[in-house]
């Protein structure tokens, strides 16, 4: 039995030690982090609120993570700055309120890091989601078209409604598309990622 | 201490040990060879979503959930129950005692299914906790997690009451196994899904989880295996028992620190990397002691390879471990990370580890065990081979294509000229590659279910062809102890 | 799973099982820690290091002793030939 004991302890000890090192330490370095107060007195990193927030679960419930990371690295490491996803490296302050974190780590699309700033507009989220052919010839994104409601030709237009290019070959006889409760939402929350206020410890 | 001295207690416990675990083993293992077809069939909708998207476009069927469906059945549904019926079987055969708790055990297994339907089925709803590796909510993981229960348990309880003197090698690892894995999941759903930590920590625990379950629990079970198909097969003790125990302390201790290299550039402190990056380096160790002790054991006996089944596969997983895992470790350097991190190089890698390494040496334990196990011989030679070849020749071009393409893809990326949609338009012909791969596993996978229905079908008490057992010559005893259990 | 709950509950959850986490595991590495050098102290002792040659040898038995293939083709003893 004294055998039994000592291999197990010592297989435990070796997981109890990197659990220490890499769950518990980090936890405890990031754990005072605190947003940080920009100079119109609004804070940064805010906290996810309304359709963001609820876009936030959209995101994750249609698993966008395993195409896409949320992460911009540092200058000189990659191209993620010079391909325009970002105007600095991402910090830990900017995923504090993160939960759960949605880094990812594959990029069969872009970062979508900064996808806030760099498609402020509702029309391009919406086309691009309804089908990703319109915005982005030969992307392999998935139409999510469950997301809108369609308006077909001869029915009354309605409010917030978006037109569908006319050189879409895949138009038939839809005209514009209205994103649905959930669209609304994850387009909310697209439109929200933004890391690009200068966070003083990514100035280093 | 109890010790068995007269040479036919040996092989009656041997044979014992065999009969006790029919039941459940071939219970756990039916089930994970459901669930691999399942995972390989949602790998491959997966695959021909990534070049055709338009390829069963529904909601539920959206990229974004079959893929973490494909993962997650792969290795909960195909590696926990897998891995469970090798830990089992092995730890009666090495310890000769019968397999206890069978009830629960059987409960257990049932339970687990369970748990996998209902953790599919949530994240094909939209229920995922969105942590790769832990999508499962936490109410459908509990019925993962309590099997493992009764499992340590029944592996600790045949320990404690083993006849042997000695303890083999894999006993070491599965022992392991059955310590690691319980704490794995406890502390990573303690961490992450009951809230203890958030944003780049849970991000840092997400992925020491998710680099663990594969380090901790498929690979101790797929090297346990190894180091006892290939002795056992060929009738040759391992090369180096010294070597043995090197590899296993130093695997336990450095295997643990790899996990963080899975987010080299991002947004961590650099020491978190650093510790990943030395983890890994470190692994070279374990994995040359592993290495040379499978590898010599083999020499000189490779023309076995052509009528064993079992050897075939055993050694395919073991020579698989020694690449994959310095292809690992050589991943996780900053500079190859710069490239090959965020591109199908990743994809490529883990199924070089997960199908050339893991899988066919839990096929290797079925291929051996089935026939004790049930007594009856694989009713078909050519549908092993066409399994075999299938393995092989998939896991290849799979490993091949995408190890290819991630490396140019990831240097296109870091090229900023090139627009984003041409790096996608360089990419497709080597997932359409991929499909076929895909395809080609997918077939050895029905060639397998096919010959392991079959034997399940046609389960009698006898022995319908001695082929496989011209070494049990003791048949009176092997009969008499049947009719006891 | 907490991200559904009231932000409070969440919060006191989180702290609740952060504490029993580290509790746990720092205990439990004291205790394996100490135990484990008295356990090494012991097998050393006791021997268990000196005999490896026997340990790599114990799977095989009268039944199916070393130099004894124990796996082949199904048919390939039937044909007594070698297989593809």
């Amino acid at each position: 039995m004294g055998r039994t004991l000592f291999l197990a302890l010592g297989i435990f000890l070796t997981i109890a030690c990197s659990v220490t090192g890499l769950v518990i330490l980090p936890n405890w370095q990031f754990q005072g982090l605190k947003p940080v107060t920009k100079k119109d007195g609004v804070k940064y990193p805010m906290p996810y609120f309304g359709d963001n927030h609820k876009g936030r679960a959209e995101y994750i419930s249609h698993g966008c993570i395993y195409c896409h990371s949320q992460q911009v690295r540092m200058k000189g490491y990659g191209a993620d700055i010079r391909r325009g996803w970002g105007t600095r490296r991402s910090v830990p302050r900017d995923y504090i309120y993160d939960y759960p974190h949605q880094l990812g780590t594959m990029r069969t699309g872009p970062d979508l890091a900064n996808i806030g700033a760099r498609q402020p507009s509702r029309d391009w989220h919406s086309l691009h989601l309804y089908d990703p052919q319109i915005t982005s010839p030969g992307s392999v994104m998935p139409r999510f078209y469950y997301l809108f409601d369609e308006v077909k030709q001869g029915e009354s237009p309605r409010a917030g409604a978006i037109k569908v290019p006319d050189g879409y070959p895949n138009r038939g006889s839809v005209v514009a598309i209205v994103p649905n409760e959930r669209g609304e939402q994850l387009i909310a929350y697209l439109k929200w990622l933004n890391q690009s206020f200068p966070l003083p410890e990514a100035q280093q | 201490m109890n010790v068995v001295n007269s040479p036919t207690e040996e092989i009656r416990a041997r044979i014992e040990a065999d009969s006790s675990a029919r039941v459940v083993v071939t219970l756990y293992w039916a089930s994970a060879l459901f669930w691999l077809t399942f995972a390989t069939l949602a790998g491959l909708i997966s695959s021909i979503k990534l070049h055709s998207p338009d390829f069963l476009n529904y909601e539920w069927l959206t990229f974004g959930r079959i893929r973490p469906v494909h993962w997650d059945t792969a290795i909960y549904g195909f590696g926990g129950l897998a891995a469970s019926g090798t830990l089992l079987w092995l730890q009666a055969r090495l310890c000769q005692v019968k397999l206890p708790f069978r009830g629960p055990l059987i409960i257990g297994g049932i339970l687990y299914n369970l748990g996998m339907v209902l953790g599919v089925i949530a994240v094909l709803a939209g229920y995922s906790t969105g942590v790769e590796t832990l999508e499962f909510p936490v109410w459908a993981m509990t019925f993962l997690v309590l099997p493992f229960v009764v499992i340590v348990i029944a592996n600790f309880t045949m320990y404690a009451r083993k006849k042997t003197q000695h303890t083999y090698v894999s006993q070491w690892y599965l022992m392991a196994v059955t310590v690691w894995f319980p704490v794995l999941v406890l502390s990573a759903e303690a961490c992450i899904n009951f809230g203890a930590v958030d944003g780049v920590a849970q991000a840092i625990a997400n992925w020491w989880y998710g680099h663990n379950v594969v380090g901790l629990f498929a690979t101790p079970t797929g090297i346990a295996a190894a180091y006892y198909l290939i002795p056992k097969v060929i009738g040759k003790p391992i090369h180096s028992y010294h070597l043995s125990l090197v590899g296993f302390w130093t695997n336990a201790i450095f295997y643990n620190w790899a996990g963080t290299h899975h987010l080299t550039g991002g947004p961590l402190p650099a020491w978190t990397i650093t510790v990943g990056v030395v983890g890994s380096m470190m692994m070279f160790i374990p994995v040359i002691t592993i290495g040379i002790n499978h590898h010599m054991t083999m020499l000189g006996s490779f023309h076995l390879l052509k009528t064993s089944p079992t050897l075939r596969f055993a050694v395919m997983g073991s020579m698989m471990y020694t690449v994959a895992s310095f292809q690992g470790s050589l991943e996780a350097l900053r500079t190859h990370q710069e490239v090959t991190h965020f591109t199908h190089y990743t994809i490529g890698h883990v199924h070089l580890g997960m199908y050339g390494f893991f899988a066919p040496l839990m096929f290797a334990m079925m291929y051996y065990a089935m026939p004790r196990l049930m007594r009856q011989e694989w009713s078909s030679a050519r549908l092993i081979r066409i399994h075999f070849w299938c393995t092989l020749v998939g896991t290849a071009l799979y490993g091949g294509a995408m190890c290819f393409a991630g490396v140019k893809q990831g240097l296109m990326m870091n090229d900023p000229a090139i627009p984003f949609l041409k790096v996608v338009e360089f990419t497709i012909p080597f997932l359409q590659l991929r499909t076929l791969a895909g395809l080609i596993l997918l077939s050895g996978t029905m060639a397998f279910l096919i010959n392991f229905g079959r034997m399940m079908a046609r389960h009698k008490l006898t022995f319908a062809d001695p082929t496989l057992f011209t070494s049990e010559r003791n048949w009176d005893a092997l009969l008499e102890e049947e009719q006891k259990v | 799973m907490a991200h559904n709950l009231p932000p409070q509950l969440g919060e006191a959850l989180s702290r609740a099982s952060m504490f029993f986490v580290f509790i746990f595991i720092w205990s439990f590495a004291l205790f394996a820690g100490i135990t484990m050098v008295w356990l090494l102290a012991w097998a050393v002792r006791r021997g268990e290091f000196q005999n490896l040659r026997d340990a790599s040898r114990m799977i095989f038995d009268d039944g199916e002793p070393i130099g004894e293939v124990t796996d082949r083709f199904p048919e390939s003893i039937k044909a007594s030939g070698e297989g593809r």
